[in-house]
C-alpha cells in the first residue's frame, strides 16, 4: 500500500503563485498537530482508568487531519485504532498506537525527502505545475 | 438581492437569479485542526468565497454573536473534544439565528450523518473535503434567501433584501456564554 493517496495531489493542485510553499506548509503543519496527538493518545492510554471516548476522540482529530493531507496508511490505522477504542480492547489500542507511531515516523521522513529532492530538481514551478 | 413591491411571485425569482452570485459569500469556517482549516480555507478561497477561519467553536459563537450580518453562511467541523462542538453551533448558528449551517467530518457512520440532519445541517460532507464539493455549497444560501423572500412575498410584505429572522439569544446560551467570557476574561474573549 502507498503511503499517499489522490488527496496529496489535490494539495499539490492548491499550490499557487499566491501560495507557492504551500504543500509543505501544509505538511508541516500535520506533523506538529500530529505529534501532539500521539502524545496525548500515548498519555490517554496510559491513564488509569481509561477514557476510551477520549482516546476514540484524539483518534479520530488525527483520521481527519490524517485522511486531509493523503496519509493513507495511518488514515486506515486510524479506522483500526477507532475499532479497538469501541471494543475496548487496550491491548488493540496499545499496538495501534505503536503501528501509527512507525507510520508517522516513516512518512515523515519520505515527505522531507521528497521535498528535499523537489529543491534539488529546481524551481518550484518547474516540478510541481507539469501537470498544469 | 432587489424586490420589487408590485412584482408576482415568479418576477421575484427571476430577479434573485439574475441577482445572485456566489462570488464573494461569506463564511465562516470552524475546525480545530490547523492543518485542515488551512487547506479547506484555501480551498473555498479559490471558488471566490470570503473566508473567516476559527479553531474554536466558541469562538465562532462569540463571533456570530458580535456580527450577526456579517456572514452568509457556516461551515463547521462537527467534532471538536474541547469545548463547544458541531452539533451546538447548529442549534445556535442554524436554530436561533438561522443561518444556513454545513458540518463535516471524518466520520462517514451513517447514524452520524443522520443525527446531522436531525439536527438541522444543511448537508454533510466528508473530510477530505473537495473543491467539486465546496463550489456547490452557495446553494444552501441561495435556497436560504429564495424562501426568505417567498416567506416575505406571501405575508405581504415588500421585500428589500433577505428577511432573516435573527432572534435573540435563549437565556441558557447567554449564561454560558457569559461566563465564558468571565472565564477568559473580557479582554481576551472578545479577541479576533
Amino acid at each position: 500500500m502507498g503511503y499517499l493517496d489522490e488527496q496529496f495531489n489535490q494539495l499539490e493542485e492548491l499550490q499557487d503563485e499566491s501560495s507557492p510553499n504551500f504543500v509543505e506548509e501544509v505538511v508541516a503543519l500535520f506533523f506538529k498537530d500530529s505529534s501532539r496527538l500521539l502524545t496525548n493518545i500515548e498519555q490517554a492510554i496510559d491513564k488509569y482508568p481509561q477514557d476510551f471516548y477520549r482516546l476514540d476522540s484524539l483518534v479520530q482529530q488525527l483520521k481527519g487531519s490524517g485522511s486531509s493531507i493523503g496519509a493513507l496508511r495511518m488514515k486506515n490505522e486510524c479506522s483500526v485504532f477507532k475499532a479497538n477504542c469501541n471494543d475496548r480492547n487496550l491491548d488493540g489500542c496499545r499496538r495501534s498506537l505503536q503501528k501509527m507511531k512507525r507510520e508517522h515516523a516513516t512518512l515523515k521522513q519520505k515527505l522531507e525527502s521528497y521535498f528535499q529532492l523537489l529543491r534539488q530538481v529546481g524551481p518550484r514551478d518547474y516540478a510541481v505545475s507539469s501537470r498544469k | 438581492m432587489v424586490g420589487s413591491s408590485s412584482a408576482a411571485g415568479g418576477n421575484k425569482s427571476k430577479l434573485a437569479d439574475e441577482e445572485f452570485t456566489p462570488v464573494g459569500m461569506r463564511v465562516l469556517l470552524i475546525d480545530e485542526s490547523t492543518t485542515c482549516l488551512k487547506i479547506i480555507t484555501k480551498l473555498l478561497l479559490n471558488c471566490g468565497y470570503k473566508v473567516t477561519p476559527k479553531t474554536a467553536a466558541q469562538n465562532a459563537v462569540e463571533e456570530l454573536r458580535n456580527n450577526p450580518w456579517s456572514y452568509d453562511m457556516v461551515l463547521t467541523e462537527l467534532h471538536a473534544p474541547a469545548g463547544i462542538d458541531g452539533f451546538n453551533l447548529l442549534q445556535y448558528a442554524g436554530t436561533d439565528m438561522d443561518l444556513p449551517v454545513v458540518v463535516f467530518s471524518a466520520d462517514d457512520d451513517k447514524r452520524t450523518v443522520l443525527k446531522c440532519v436531525n439536527s438541522g445541517a444543511c448537508d454533510y460532507l466528508v473530510k477530505p473535503l473537495r473543491h467539486e464539493e465546496l463550489k456547490n455549497i452557495w446553494q444552501h444560501v441561495y435556497r436560504r434567501k429564495l424562501r426568505n423572500g417567498r416567506r416575505a412575498a406571501a405575508a405581504g410584505n415588500s421585500s428589500k433584501g433577505e428577511i432573516k429572522k435573527r432572534s435573540t439569544w435563549p437565556k441558557e446560551l447567554h449564561e454560558r456564554f457569559v461566563s465564558v467570557v468571565l472565564q477568559l476574561g473580557v479582554d481576551t474573549g472578545l479577541a479576533n
